[in-house]
């Protein structure tokens, strides 16, 4: 044999791709050619060195990216669901649209009595596979399982003394672009109660812990070890109570209409479903909103809750998913209390009271800050975020890493900390009016600072008394004739 | 859900809109799939942008999935395409690119293996090794890179590669030689034999 034609098939050796023929030849030469056996081990030396790559991957690595990753195919499957659906522009009228939010979410709901009522489809278990095809759930439904007391689960959750859940939210406007997403853990006690919030769209994490006791609102940004601190009123803690406990929230929830969604596996637990889609329900932070909670059959806790629901006069769709909740778990104090030893404390302020100067102080200072324009809704989930876009446009040019304008060392938490507060007692105030039918209109979307006389918001303060606070903040009382007028010179 | 097939959970996928057996496939493929990219890439950050939007085409194409495919080999391939597209659009040349790295960086992001619990001295003998291969392999032409990986390092067969980078099972053959020969020559040259 050539020993030129040898070094082809001792790779072809090391490759595994040599015929059984060629092997027992280049064995035989190999055996009688002292250069040829050197060749081998050059080349076993550098086939065994190249093996001596190894890269590994940190774990916490994979689970970030692998949130990242269902973070976004979420959002996207959230879009694709929109475009789907052939009526989802959206109406300026809030009652014209919560109609349509309704007819969207109870054709489901029909759907499944449709079904169920069916005589070809009688059979529940048949029932249960075609609307698992159709709704892409897997729907199991046992005759003899037990069932879920609804009456008493109010009750049962507020015996809970400390629990866990993770809760997931996507905003979207109405072209299906992302506004805001985030994910958050949320760690509960009746102390107070801690969230771990990722903004997977900046790749940024901010704990936050609220305590009952310390009446303060603490924001932790672990990677530049800073924080930031709100001393709470009592007035905004029951308020902020009411908000991030999802146990109030089902128990705001229970008290409305509600239709049976019959039952599905959710995280391998069966649970049973109910859908809340009352006009009047609106007060999770959204303008309208449908609920679906379902709990756990065999435990009667509940293992998911969702929203849906509308904001900025339907600009803006919001999704909050809350699961994998672990009720009566081991509580740890620590997990409440921040370590702070190694933290820089920021800013400190307080919380505002829940009233008009509040709400007038709020937008001057985004008006300020945004060249002019107030925030387009005064739903809390679009406001927040509306704040963040907003720094962010002005950060844009020097932020260093993509967009972390926390990071910037000139950065101006004062001011950053203290029109959250505001703005987020705004939204309460807004909120407010709206649950108890003041008639409140927002058009922080149509009108800037520079515009002169246009109203900007307006609410019922009397039977035939509005007040408006116009776009230049000041505010004023008007009957319903001159409200006429001047929402007639808004439209034109 | 670990009991179905790839192709079971795709189909699920597809058909249902079930996205926890897109989660299960993500599960399965991401350290195989985020390696396979950060040794094709040569560096971390790349891998984890390239992998994101692997999976996030994955999701995207669903529906344009051939059935006749394994899940792997799409994915592989899916993953190959948009390597070779970053790489052909970078304007440097590799020399240069690997000029720019920083290794210390991209390796303290990779612990080494703690499995034989490897002294200190080890451990930057080892890290030191790692990336002289890593360099090695990089300087392939992009062509031979992914194969030579894909055989080497992934451990894939020679007809899977032919199907995910879709050329004959002889070009695949005659690639990995040619990728051996040049690995021999740059290993002899930076003489890196005697590392062993």
């Amino acid at each position: 044999m050539n020993c030129n034609k040898i070094e082809d098939q001792l790779i072809d050796h090391f490759l595994n791709i040599l015929n059984q023929e060629d092997r027992v030849k280049l064995d035989s030469h190999l055996g009688l050619c002292l250069k040829c056996q050197q060749k081998l081990e050059s080349f076993k030396k550098a086939w065994t060195l190249l093996e001596k790559w190894e890269p590994v991957i940190p774990p916490s690595d994979l689970r970030q990216i692998k949130q990242e990753v269902m973070d976004n195919i979420r959002a996207q499957n959230l879009i694709e669901e929109k475009s789907s659906k052939e009526s989802f522009l959206p109406t300026i009228e809030s009652e014209k649209r919560k109609a349509q939010i309704g007819r969207q979410k109870t054709s489901k709901v029909l759907l499944w009595k449709t079904i169920i009522n069916n005589k070809i489809t009688a059979s529940a278990t048949a029932a249960a596979i075609v609307i698992g095809i159709l709704l892409g759930v897997n729907f199991i439904v046992k005759l003899s399982a037990p069932r879920v007391a609804w009456g008493k689960l109010v009750e049962r959750i507020e015996n809970i003394d400390f629990y866990t859940f993770r809760s997931r939210s996507i905003s979207l406007d109405i072209h299906g672009t992302f506004v805001g997403q985030q994910t958050s853990h949320f760690y509960v006690c009746k102390d107070g109660f801690r969230m771990d919030r990722h903004f997977p769209w900046i790749n940024y994490d901010i704990i936050q812990y609220t305590s009952w006791l310390d009446k303060t609102f603490i924001s932790v940004h672990p990677e530049i070890k800073k924080y930031t601190r709100t001393l709470l009123t009592d007035e905004y803690i029951n308020r902020m109570h009411f908000r991030e406990d999802p146990r109030l929230s089902i128990k705001m929830f229970m008290s409305y209409n509600y239709t049976k969604l019959g039952r599905k596996f959710v995280d391998g637990q069966e649970a049973e479903g109910i859908e809340i889609n009352d006009p009047k329900f609106g007060k999770f932070g959204f303008e309208g909103c449908i609920a679906q909670i379902w709990v756990n059959v065999d435990t009667n806790l509940p293992v998911l809750l969702e929203l849906e629901g509308t904001s900025g006069h339907g600009i803006v769709e919001t999704k909050v998913i809350f699961e994998n909740f672990k009720w009566n778990g081991e509580y740890d104090e620590s997990i409440v209390e921040p370590d702070l030893s190694e933290y820089s404390l920021v800013a400190e302020v307080e919380s505002m009271p829940v009233n008009e100067e509040s709400v007038v102080l709020a937008l001057h200072k985004f008006s300020e800050l945004a060249n002019g324009k107030y925030p387009s809704s005064l739903a809390n989930s679009s406001a927040t975020v509306e704040i963040i876009m907003t720094y962010l446009k002005i950060h844009k040019e020097k932020m260093r890493r993509g967009f972390l304008f926390w990071e910037e060392e000139d950065f101006d938490w004062e001011g950053y900390t203290a029109l959250h507060s505001l703005l987020n007692t705004t939204c309460t105030f807004y909120a407010e009016l709206f649950n108890t039918d003041k008639e409140v209109v927002y058009h922080g979307e149509k009108v800037t600072a520079d515009d002169s006389d246009l109203p900007l918001m307006r609410w019922k303060i009397t039977d035939d008394k509005y007040r408006i606070l116009f776009s230049d903040l000041t505010i004023e009382d008007v009957s319903a004739e001159q409200l006429a007028e001047l929402e007639e010179a808004l439209n034109s | 859900m670990t009991t179905y097939s790839d192709e079971q959970l795709m189909s699920s996928l597809i058909k249902d809109g079930d996205i926890e057996a897109f989660e299960e496939l993500l599960t399965r493929y991401e350290r195989p799939l985020l390696i396979y990219i950060f040794r094709l890439m040569g560096d971390y950050h790349s891998a984890q942008d390239l992998f994101q939007e692997t999976f996030y085409r994955i999701f995207k194409h669903r529906k344009s999935f051939d059935p006749k495919l394994r899940f792997s080999t799409w994915a592989y391939r899916i993953a190959t395409n948009l390597c070779i597209n970053e790489l052909k659009s970078k304007t440097h040349t590799s020399e240069m690119l690997i000029e720019d790295i920083n290794p210390g960086k991209i390796f303290s992001r990779w612990p080494l293996n703690r499995k034989s619990n490897p002294s200190p001295e080890e451990k930057l003998i080892k890290k030191d090794l790692e990336e002289k291969i890593r360099d090695l392999v990089k300087s392939l032409p992009e062509k031979l890179r992914s194969i030579f990986i894909l055989s080497r390092y992934q451990e894939l067969s020679n007809r899977e590669i032919a199907k995910i980078l879709e050329i004959p099972l002889g070009t695949v053959k005659s690639r990995l030689r040619q990728s051996f020969k040049l690995l021999f020559k740059l290993i002899e040259k930076r003489g890196l034999i005697d590392e062993l």
